[in-house]
């Protein structure tokens, strides 16, 4: 029993060594961004910064703003990427001033108006169908927010949950500007029926129209065009009120800005990936002479009414009355 | 002085568990504003949220009950063979996270899943029907255990006399078998009820668009971090918890059986074995159904778009820093395994093996208290109590709550062993001027080594696979590998998930042969002796 405890006491000791060599210097980036384009992310940094462990963990934007708000600068991450701007917003106190480590020209009026975060990406969405899928069950595909309420589509639709994800909040909204609140809330009523899951990602229900189990979701256009680019038979399809719209950011966490380390990183990001990141994943335009590789994107998008975007007291509220 | 000795020993147990048990609970209590109860208990999620709830841990533990039911009674009263070996298998479905077993379904019985494709049948998985089968396959496991170890202790004696008297056998089993089952059937009952009533794993995964508490507190305090909201549904889940803990308390005031006669002697009935060997193996089929979709998934390139064979999901795994979050979980299960044994280990050797003075008596319902303390509301208290502390986003905190949360079953294990020693011992040791400590190390200790490796094996395993309480507490830095599941859920990453799980099962399979094995080295060197 003795030479028992000693043994468990002597792996418990090699692991304590284990886990404290991977703690010294470690960057922590939280992304919302998609695991692919963490992955690319992850790639360009070891190659720029071969000498510094360098950890991206996804996590969903408002995940990444709570965190952020009750940890504040005793944070474990030390840049936050991808988040939201109402999220970035709510929890600017805690981030440093890094405009001073952009070289990008950005369009009038897209900045904010401190230098609390870096614009990331503008990012649009609108309903995603599986044709496949649709094909299956002899479905036609969804032209109007009415026709996702069609019995025929019972079961067959996931959409975010606007709590946890920007996405889901950006519908909920556009939908507020342009019915009302009250026959936004009774179209919800209504959509519930025949939706089979509310995702806690954005991505979530590109994830699950890949997978087949759903036919029809709401979801970002760059990731949809992405899915049907790696050969997936999705579709992306706007409704009349546009596509709601938003814009997420970059920043590093308040007292974090004094290592070199994480300045020269971040540099890197807020520049070279930015501009790579766009080309390849995003076309959403945000700067001035920005070029898009993205092969299927669509052009000449109607972009929806997103008044009240910034305003984080309305969008309380409307959380607040969220039933599902 | 090493009267003084114990006594400080045994002062700091108590201690210790009033700060890691008692405390939090005030801490989420006094957390909570009141003007949110009114907002939350009268919104109109609320009602439906807490019948989704109600409903469908009311059908799960029926059907897991009911399940485990006939499963213990095919393994304790029939004649099939390797009983030992189906008894393992039985509760491999417990050496994996709660949520993985909702991806499984997904991938099998989802619209798009392999036996819906197979079959062209579709069960309608998402909703209830998840959450049932879903919840069904991690809970009857612990039914079956807590059963098998009923049907065990069973006296034979009032069937003899059954049989001399020509009682049918169809009468013995609703006058003897039931009415002795009765009582540790509503703890059974209780204990699935609690464990399916507080758990997010299944329905985060399956519950579709059926919200219940859980998923719901899990949202609102890891998504959103409003403690307050979280700490009114921890209250509510619990309601039950605290039921079970009076019943079983009632349950074991009330029980006057314990002293086993006379084993079970089980007779050649060829037509009752052939019924165990189909239910088993129906059982043992849909057990591995997940398991095996979760290897073949961890080596397929893009479930389901392309299903030809790669070790991709491996490297990515590789790359996604999962050997990282293995060690965290290898440190956290280990820690917790050593320190919950030793503490749980001495609490019982307090309580069981000294007078009944009102501070042992405090200690014995402290540490009964934890089981009651569903994972999810143990982790939102420790987030209040423990807040601004030094320990607070470190592996120390991991390592206390999950003492805490697994802290009851292996102490009652500890506790019923140390019972069975003869009474007058102490007295014989303090004639003889042997100290306590010496009796502990070279007499209790030593004959219980076999009760102390299960008690290790409890904490290990079910740190490795758990997801409740420090997913609460975690961050990147410490986080374990199960943490990762919901983590990669909510971006439906499913062959990464696939991997994962087979990683923990396997770690716990690991653990369980080197258990099995030392319990099997010291029993053959005591028969030695």
């Amino acid at each position: 029993m003795k030479k028992l405890f000693i043994g468990v006491l002597v792996c418990l000791c090699l692991l304590y060594v284990g886990i404290s060599r991977k703690d010294e210097n470690t960057i922590v980036i939280y992304s919302a961004l998609e695991q692919y384009r963490n992955d690319d992310l992850a790639e360009h940094l070891k190659k720029e910064f071969p000498n510094i462990n360098i950890q991206i963990m996804y996590l969903p934007t408002a995940k990444i703003a709570a965190k952020v708000q009750s940890e504040k600068e005793d944070s474990d991450a030390d840049i936050v990427l991808g988040v939201e701007t109402g999220y970035l917003e709510k929890i600017k106190d805690s981030l440093a001033d890094v405009k001073q480590y952009s070289k990008l020209n950005y369009i009038d009026g897209i900045e904010p108006t401190h230098n609390k975060y870096l614009i990331w990406e503008s990012y649009g969405a609108g309903f995603a169908v599986n044709t496949k899928i649709l094909e299956k069950y002899n479905l036609e595909e969804p032209r109007t927010y009415e026709d996702l309420l069609k019995p025929e589509y019972k079961d067959k639709i996931v959409i975010q949950d606007p709590k946890s994800s920007s996405t889901g909040y950006n519908f909920y909204l556009n939908l507020t500007n342009t019915k009302g609140l009250n026959n936004a809330l009774e179209y919800y009523d209504q959509l519930n029926e025949n939706v089979k899951q509310y995702s806690e990602s954005g991505s979530g229900p590109v994830k699950m129209l890949i997978q087949g189990e759903c036919a029809i979701g709401t979801a970002l256009t760059y990731q949809v065009v992405t899915e049907i680019n790696n050969g997936n038979p999705l579709k992306m399809i706007y409704p009349p009120e546009g596509s709601p719209y938003s814009l997420d950011g970059v920043s590093i966490i308040k007292g974090k800005q004094n290592s070199k380390t994480i300045q020269d990183i971040f540099t890197y990001i807020v520049n070279d990936f930015l501009v790579y990141d766009k080309e390849k994943y995003n076309p959403g335009k945000i700067l001035e002479n920005q070029k898009g590789n993205m092969v299927n994107y669509p052009e000449n998008i109607l972009y929806a009414d997103m008044k009240n975007i910034d305003n984080l007291k309305m969008k309380d509220d409307l959380l607040k009355k969220w039933k599902y | 002085m090493n009267k003084k000795l114990t006594k400080a020993v045994k002062w700091i147990v108590i201690v210790y568990l009033t700060i890691h048990v008692i405390c939090p609970l005030f801490a989420l209590i006094g957390n909570i504003s009141p003007n949110e109860i009114g907002d939350i208990l009268f919104s109109p999620q609320f009602a439906p949220m807490l019948k989704n709830s109600i409903i469908s841990t009311l059908v799960t533990t029926i059907v897991s009950v009911s399940i485990a039911l006939v499963l213990a009674w095919c393994v304790n009263r029939t004649n099939i063979k390797h009983k030992g070996l189906l008894t393992v298998l039985f509760t491999l479905p417990m050496l994996i996270p709660s949520i993985s077993h909702g991806m499984g379904l997904t991938l099998l019985f989802g619209d798009n899943g392999f036996i819906t494709n197979l079959t062209g049948i579709n069960i309608q998985l998402f909703g209830l029907t998840g959450i049932v089968i879903g919840a069904t396959l991690y809970s009857f496991p612990m039914a079956f255990l807590m059963l098998t170890d009923i049907f065990q202790y069973e006296d034979y004696t009032v069937y003899e006399v059954a049989q001399v008297m020509g009682i049918p056998k169809k009468n013995q089993f609703f006058q003897i078998t039931l009415p002795n089952l009765k009582r540790p059937l509503i703890s059974v009952f209780f204990a699935v009820f609690t464990m399916v009533f507080t758990d997010y794993g299944v329905p985060l995964v399956v519950g579709g668009k059926m919200m219940t508490l859980p998923v719901y507190m899990y949202r609102e305090v890891i998504g959103l971090l409003n403690y307050s909201a979280g700490g009114i549904i921890g209250i509510i889940l619990l309601i039950p918890a605290v039921l079970a803990f009076i019943i079983d308390l009632m349950n074991k005031d009330n029980d006057t059986t314990g002293v086993i006669a006379k084993p079970f002697i089980i007779k050649t009935n060829k037509r009752r074995d052939v019924f165990a060997i189909i239910f088993c193996s129906i059982i043992l089929f849909l057990i591995s159904l997940p398991i095996l979709t979760f290897i073949i998934l961890s080596f397929v390139k893009q479930y389901p778009i392309d299903l030809s064979f790669t070790f991709d999901n491996i490297f990515k795994s590789i790359d996604l820093g999962i050997a990282g979050y293995l060690m965290n979980s290898l440190f956290i299960g280990l820690a917790t395994a050593l320190g919950g044994t030793i503490l749980s280990y001495y609490s019982a050797y307090i309580t069981a093996r000294s007078n009944k003075t009102f501070s042992s008596m405090f200690l014995h319902l402290i540490s009964l208290l934890s089981l009651s303390i569903p994972g999810i509301v143990l982790g939102l208290s420790y987030v209040l109590f423990f807040k601004g502390s030094f320990v607070y986003g470190t592996l120390i905190i991991l390592i206390t709550v999950n003492i805490t949360h697994f802290f009851s079953s292996p102490y009652l294990m500890a506790y019923n062993s140390l019972h069975k020693f003869n009474d007058n011992l102490e007295d014989v040791a303090l004639t003889l001027g042997i100290s306590k400590f010496k009796m502990l190390f070279d007499v209790y200790i030593p004959c219980t080594r076999g009760t102390i490796l299960e008690m290790f094996s409890y904490f290990f395993v079910n740190s490795m696979v758990t997801i409740s309480a420090i997913s609460f507490l975690a961050n990147f830095k410490n986080m374990s590998l199960a943490l990762l599941i919901p983590q990669f859920d909510s971006q439906s990453m499913i062959e990464p998930i696939a991997f994962i799980s087979i990683i923990i099962l396997l770690v716990n399979i690991f653990a369980k042969g080197i258990i099995y094995g030392l319990k099997r080295y010291f029993s053959k060197k005591e028969s030695e002796i």
